[in-house]
């Protein structure tokens, strides 16, 4: 991994601003959900426009010629249109030559995990020498803005990533696991094929607790997320460690879990005993990135560290399919611009 | 595990103040403390404490403490 850059909007939104509470209930949610500020898109700005511009910053640290850009990955939920891929767009957009193999992913929350394991997999056949991984989401215009459930979790973000053939690199070790059986906790039922939009899909519910939205839009079952999270990705890490002798004290330098909410990451943090001054948090500033969280706990909070030295990482995903992904391995130093906004 | 110690253990993760005056019969969702963060910290207390994944479509059916704690079982 040669850097990591993150771009997100200048809007920033406090709990306390969110017409959807009262006064007590922000206090409430900043105290136990724990984000205060999001960062939320104008909407005319796409994943792909945060993305480009980290990913200008990111090529400009590392002094890569465009024409040397051999891989373009486009993780996003969020992407410009239904067709064609945004990869496509990106790859004339931001001037990369035509033999770019260019491919979106839209895996969510372990969209990271998920795009440095493909890239990282092509690189290793070593025909390709060097990847770009565009990872970032407007969630919040995917759903209602009269949902309480949601509208207050997520922020935008787009992250990018780079990577290049080095056969002198520490290896990378990831485990994937999939449940797909619980694919409605997290979805947007109308829009697809099996249920395209029609006027019925506009038609919007009050599902009471705060919570109104249409079929049109992606709604989040808090509890059955909750209970997922808090269970399946900690017994994944525990037994991720175990399987590859990592002694979490004296092997990990830092812990990167997915920043869905600090009920979640606390339970997480909790039930794996790890060292608190090891687990960096940025959600209280920027929310649920979804894929992006994870490189924007790279560049907010251990920029120093990863510009500098070699730092082993432990990272832990978990989103929608539902799907949920460990990764671990020493990452720089490598490059990583100032935060960028747009 | 007795329903008194289950009670015990859901007072303590829904933050029930009176938790004397639970019994198995209670309806947990009238409780004034009752919310969805105390529903959040039960599913909590049925992982981290029982160590069982608790399936959520029963949770929303069960209206009682005893409901809850045949789920415990």
């Amino acid at each position: 991994m040669a850097g990591v850059s993150a771009c997100v909007p200048e809007n920033v939104v406090a709990t306390e601003d969110i017409p959807l509470f009262t006064p007590e209930e922000a206090e409430v949610f900043n105290n136990t959900v724990g984000i205060k500020r999001r960062h939320i898109a104008p909407d005319d700005v796409c994943a792909s426009d945060m993305c480009q511009k980290a990913a200008d910053a990111l090529l400009e640290g590392l002094g890569w010629e465009r024409d040397s850009i051999d891989v373009l990955i486009f993780e996003s939920v969020t992407g410009d249109y239904r067709t064609p891929p945004t990869s496509c767009i990106l790859q004339d957009r931001m001037g990369l030559p035509d033999t770019t193999f260019c491919l979106d992913m839209p895996m969510g929350c372990c969209g990271c995990l998920y795009a440095i394991t493909v890239g990282a997999n092509l690189l290793t056949t070593g025909n390709v020498r060097r990847a770009l991984l565009l990872i970032g989401d407007t969630a919040l215009r995917m759903g209602s803005m009269k949902d309480k459930s949601r509208v207050p979790l997520f922020g935008d973000c787009g992250a990018a990533i780079a990577l290049e053939y080095d056969e002198s690199a520490p290896e990378i070790v990831v485990d994937f696991h999939t449940l797909g059986k619980g694919y409605k906790a997290l979805m947007t039922p109308h829009g697809g094929f099996r249920h395209p939009a029609t006027p019925e899909s506009f038609i919007e519910e009050d599902f009471g607790n705060g919570i109104v939205r249409a079929p049109y839009h992606t709604l989040i079952n808090g509890m059955d997320v909750f209970s997922f999270a808090i269970s399946r990705p900690p017994k994944s890490v525990a037994q991720f460690m175990a399987d590859e002798g990592i002694d979490k004290d004296s092997d990990v330098d830092h812990f990167l879990i997915h920043q869905a909410n600090k009920m979640i990451v606390d339970r997480v943090v909790k039930k794996l005993k790890l060292p608190l001054d090891k687990v960096p948090y940025n959600l209280e500033e920027y929310g649920n990135l979804g894929g992006a969280s994870i490189p924007s706990l790279m560049v907010t909070r251990l920029r120093d560290e990863l510009t500098h030295h070699p730092e082993r990482l432990l990272m832990s995903s978990f989103g929608l399919g539902l799907s949920w992904a460990t990764m671990s391995g020493t990452f720089g130093p490598m490059v990583i611009p100032e935060i960028q906004s747009i | 595990m007795t329903i008194k110690d289950f009670i015990e253990k859901f007072a303590e993760a829904a933050e029930i103040e009176d938790a004397a005056a639970l019994t198995g019969a209670t309806e947990f969702r009238e409780l004034d403390e009752w919310n969805s963060l105390a529903a959040l910290s039960v599913i909590s207390m049925f992982e981290e404490e029982l160590d069982k994944e608790l399936p959520v479509t029963e949770f929303k059916k069960a209206r009682t403490i005893d409901d809850l704690f045949a789920l415990a079982q």
